[in-house]
């Protein structure tokens, strides 16, 4: 069985964000970046479907070479080997872009099963595993919280509102992992230092067989305008020098007619 | 060859560290620290699944292990643990740094395949005994005797404020007897071998420290570690390793004391403003960071004079000395910028200052330290000051 993992590298979930002084993008020194944890459940059950029947497993990231300290994770974590997408004409690739890369690098690793995170924690979009699998002709099942492989097909749990649906798929597949699916094991030591040793092929433009006009900003059919910050909080207001009966009248009052919670 | 620039390997570490920290220890560290949870379960978690010891299955793999350590990887990942719970650091320390290193420096290879791969691998305690109710500093005055016998060994005797001496399975303990000074290994089971409740103490708490009693305990031959009549020369070597690994734990406690009191101090608005903008509580920050990070550049020297196989007994006695007393520094420094919010318990920054105090007294007081210093300016002719001058180790590569 050959696992790929399609990875991204986010922000970390505790840093403060600021928007960048031109507002088309965020601040990006100084922060800590972490793969989105969501795609830690994908390179984890990657590594549990390796150690249960063999095979390969791949990881794949999109972006520039700050990337490459997360790949390593996921290869410190177990994962064997990495493919590393990076080239300058891929900057700017909106969702549609990005799975056009990452299917070039599919089509040419032919993995039985791809594993996504259920969403990105940074845009939240969940968009490019849809994509994906739209592009390479697979099924496509989202936020699985439970996977059993079964010779040619995958039974897979869902996390649908109230419960679980199960789903059988046939093999090839494009999956996303969701919480609860597995319990991501800590890169240990040992880990770290074999990691270093492990290949990340680069994968640029000419090697995707993509026009320079399918990526990056030129290809991106979703163009971001600005990005906003959320607006300022307004001040609390503080009740004092009354009787607590009139404080709670007047607290009650405001939040009927001002703020229109109760 | 000399570079301190950090690889993308030691970047992982210290973030798999801290990741661990965050999930492992921090939320259960008032649990731990109160005796409501059991520090050695976590201990165990951490050597697996961080340190990776479940792989090191053969004394071969664990020379490896050991030779492939590299300083600075190990310390940012201490720093990390120390940061999170020092009483952890501690634990796991006396457990690996004490129990476990003594056996590797002068143990027979059965002795270490028996007892410092379950120790590795945290599914045994270790602890390091040397310390007696009447020889602390002077510990050639200690009372413990042993007995030879056709077939091993009859020992006697007291050790105390012991750290991991209550959970302990394995015990790493000196006596006194016809050639002098030796070291034994015994083993919870053993008729004879008792330890004490874990003794209420000012910091440390997640980490249990006792007594050891030993009541005509029969010690195999093969229990005897090193050889007889060397044990203060190889306590002595354990004791340096203790203080080569002491800065890591003082250094994060300096470093939670650091940030917690910057946080504060960027919050807590007085007379208008963050009172970060007062130069007054500026000042006291500034002292904390100074501290640190000169006991960092005395953590990155003792590691190359380590791998260079310089001679580091003297340097590790200053770090030692000097850490231990920054960070319990730092800690009050920390609590004064925090004023009344840092005197109580819920801000955890009185912890940090309780926990740093041991590092005064423990590995050798303070006074301890300043003698070694005092007595070589005293003892040499003429006295090499710079630490990369100095000569190889005592302790050169056992053959």
């Amino acid at each position: 069985m050959k696992v790929l993992v399609c990875m991204k590298q986010t922000p970390d979930t505790e840093a403060s964000i600021k928007i960048a002084a031109d507002g088309k993008g965020i601040e990006e020194q100084n922060i800590k970046w972490i793969m989105s944890p969501y795609d830690e459940y994908a390179v984890e059950e990657a590594i549990r479907i390796k150690e249960k029947q063999t095979g390969e497993t791949v990881v794949v990231t999109v972006g520039t070479d700050r990337v490459v300290e997360s790949m390593r994770t996921a290869l410190a974590m177990g994962i064997d080997r990495g493919v590393h997408c990076v080239d300058p004409a891929f900057l700017g690739s909106d969702a549609l872009a990005t799975a056009k890369i990452l299917a070039s690098v599919i089509k040419t690793e032919n993995p039985d099963v791809v594993l996504c995170g259920r969403q990105a924690i940074d845009l939240d979009q969940a968009q490019a595993p849809a994509y994906l699998a739209e592009i390479l002709g697979w099924p496509q099942v989202y936020s699985v919280a439970k996977l059993e492989l079964k010779g040619n097909a995958a039974v897979c749990n869902r996390r649908i509102e109230g419960g679980e649906e199960i789903v059988e798929t046939s093999l090839p597949c494009v999956m996303t992992c969701d919480k609860g699916l597995n319990e991501p094991r800590y890169a240990s030591l040992p880990g770290i230092m074999k990691a270093k040793k492990k290949e990340i092929k680069k994968w640029a433009l000419a090697q995707t067989g993509l026009a320079e006009t399918d990526v990056g900003t030129a290809g991106a059919k979703v163009k971001t305008l600005g990005y906003l910050p959320l607006p300022d909080r307004p001040p609390g207001k503080v009740f004092k020098e009354m009787e607590t009966a009139d404080m709670v009248k007047q607290v009650v009052k405001l939040l009927r007619e001002e703020a229109k919670v109760i | 060859m000399f570079s301190l620039k950090i690889t993308e390997e030691q970047r992982i570490a210290r973030e798999m560290s801290r990741k661990f920290c965050a999930k492992e220890i921090t939320p259960k560290a008032d649990a731990l620290e109160k005796g409501e949870e059991k520090i050695f379960p976590v201990i165990r978690k951490f050597l697996l699944e961080v340190q990776g010891t479940g792989l090191i299955e053969t004394v071969e793999d664990l020379e490896e292990w050991v030779q492939g350590r590299e300083f600075i990887t190990r310390n940012l990942v201490s720093i990390e643990v120390s940061k999170a719970l020092p009483g952890f650091a501690l634990s796991m320390g006396a457990s690996l740094e004490l129990c476990s290193f003594s056996i590797l420096a002068t143990g027979s290879r059965e002795q270490q395949e028996k007892y410092v791969l379950p120790l590795v691998h945290g599914e045994k305690v270790g602890c390091w005994g040397l310390t007696e109710p009447e020889a602390g500093s002077d510990i050639r005055a200690m009372k413990s005797t042993y007995k030879k016998t056709p077939d091993g060994y009859i020992l006697n005797g007291q050790k105390t404020f012991i750290t991991n001496a209550p959970i302990a399975d394995i015990f790493v303990v000196y006596a006194q007897g016809e050639k002098g000074y030796s070291a034994f290994i015994l083993e919870r089971g053993m008729t004879g071998l008792d330890t004490s409740p874990p003794f209420e103490k000012m910091g440390m708490q997640s980490s249990p420290t006792g007594a050891i009693y030993m009541d005509q305990i029969k010690v195999p031959k093969e229990n005897l570690l090193g050889q007889e009549g060397q044990g203060l020369f190889d306590a002595f070597r354990v004791l340096t390793n203790e203080r080569t690994v002491t800065p890591s734990l003082m250094i994060g406690i300096m470093e939670r004391a650091l940030q917690e009191a910057t946080k504060y101090a960027k919050e807590r608005v007085q007379f208008g403003k963050p009172i970060i903008r007062f130069q007054a509580v500026q000042f006291l920050l500034a002292r904390i960071w100074e501290k640190l990070l000169a006991s960092y550049s005395m953590l990155f020297t003792l590691g190359q004079m380590t791998e260079l196989g310089l001679d580091t007994t003297l340097l590790a006695s200053a770090a030692k000395l000097f850490t231990s007393e920054a960070a319990t520094q730092s800690a009050l420094d920390a609590i004064q910028v925090m004023g009344g919010h840092g005197y109580m318990r819920e801000a955890g920054v009185e912890r940090l200052a309780r926990d740093a105090k041991l590092m005064e007294i423990g590995a050798g007081a303070s006074q301890i330290q300043l003698m070694i210093l005092g007595r070589k300016l005293l003892e040499s002719d003429s006295v090499e000051p710079n630490p990369l001058f100095f000569g190889p180790s005592l302790f050169a590569k056992k053959e």
